[in-house]
């Protein structure tokens, strides 16, 4: 273990080595080689940027998640519907039952006496 | 230098070419700093320019071009280091189903070309923890020992007052200094 006035110099030569530092040159040829890059860049057209928007991670999950949403929501709703449908259905059949609906000819209405 | 841009307006290559031999040592060496890596500074020192000849028609002269280079610059190494780490977090997702990603593999240390010899290994441990910082230290921190700025002039290139600029290098040396000190207490 290093004496605590130690550790002190050690961090304070480390933190003072950036102290005089050379300014650091791109290699060679930047010109030439940035030159070529910008030939090589095209200015992106509507559907390029139309692609770029909709394949940000950000975009794609926000959609994927609101698609789900809507999906949840129409199939609850459907849910809430057909149960509503089949309570209305109930209903219909018990008073079709209760009035003799059903019966269309005078022979069924014989029939269904008792 | 109004000349240069007012030559640079006018889609002069010429003035673009000595714009360039003139400031990519500034621009180089400030995303080295920041990026730790040659081939990525080198990258963004090129998107630097290009940006500059895009949007040279909206440079309404009112900071010095060197302020507006330094802006463009950090603003592009803080958006590329961004990049780098949501891949790098990516990458973790994805070698939980078996993928492998190079970007797990912790870089080297960075050695930059512009330190003395004698202080190669020291500066290469300072870089390592200069890596660590919030963003805003790092870069206030690396336009003051790269590039010699003045707290002013920090202050210009990142958009932000004086205090705040030396609260920003006061934090950042002492975040510095902790994390060397745990490095040195724990040498063996």
């Amino acid at each position: 273990m290093k004496q605590r006035r130690d550790i002190q110099q050690e961090t304070e030569q480390t933190m003072r080595s950036l102290d005089g530092v050379q300014r650091a040159e791109p290699a060679p040829y930047f010109y030439t080689r940035l030159m070529a890059r910008m030939q090589q860049a095209r200015p992106a057209d509507a559907w390029d940027r139309l692609i770029a928007l909709i394949t940000r991670p950000s975009v794609a999950i926000t959609a994927v998640v609101l698609i789900l949403a809507a999906n949840g929501f129409m199939f609850v709703s459907k849910l809430k519907t057909t149960a509503e449908l089949v309570e209305t259905t109930a209903l219909q059949q018990a008073f079709a039952d209760e009035y003799q609906l059903g019966i269309t000819t005078f022979y069924e209405y014989d029939k269904t006496e008792p | 230098m109004t000349d240069i841009i007012a030559q640079l307006k006018q889609g002069n290559e010429a003035a673009f070419k000595d714009l360039v031999a003139r400031w990519q040592g500034m621009v180089y060496n400030t995303a080295l700093g920041i990026l730790q890596n040659a081939a990525d500074a080198e990258d963004v020192a090129q998107e630097v320019f290009m940006q500059v000849f895009e949007s040279v028609g909206s440079f309404k002269g009112e900071s010095q071009i060197s302020t507006w280079l330094y802006r463009i610059t950090v603003t592009k190494c803080l958006d590329h280091l961004r990049k780098k780490t949501r891949k790098k977090r990516w990458g973790k997702v994805y070698s939980l189903f078996g993928q492998q990603n190079e970007l797990l593999i912790d870089p080297p240390d960075f050695h930059h070309p512009g330190v003395q010899l004698a202080d190669k290994e020291r500066a290469a441990l300072l870089f390592r923890a200069i890596a660590s910082l919030p963003e805003s230290q790092k870069v206030a921190f690396v336009l003051q020992k790269l590039e010699g700025l003045s707290s002013r002039q920090i202050g210009e290139a990142m958009d932000a007052s004086v205090s705040a600029v030396e609260g920003l290098l006061h934090r950042a040396k002492q975040n510095l200094r902790e994390q060397l000190e745990d490095y040195y207490r724990n040498e063996d």
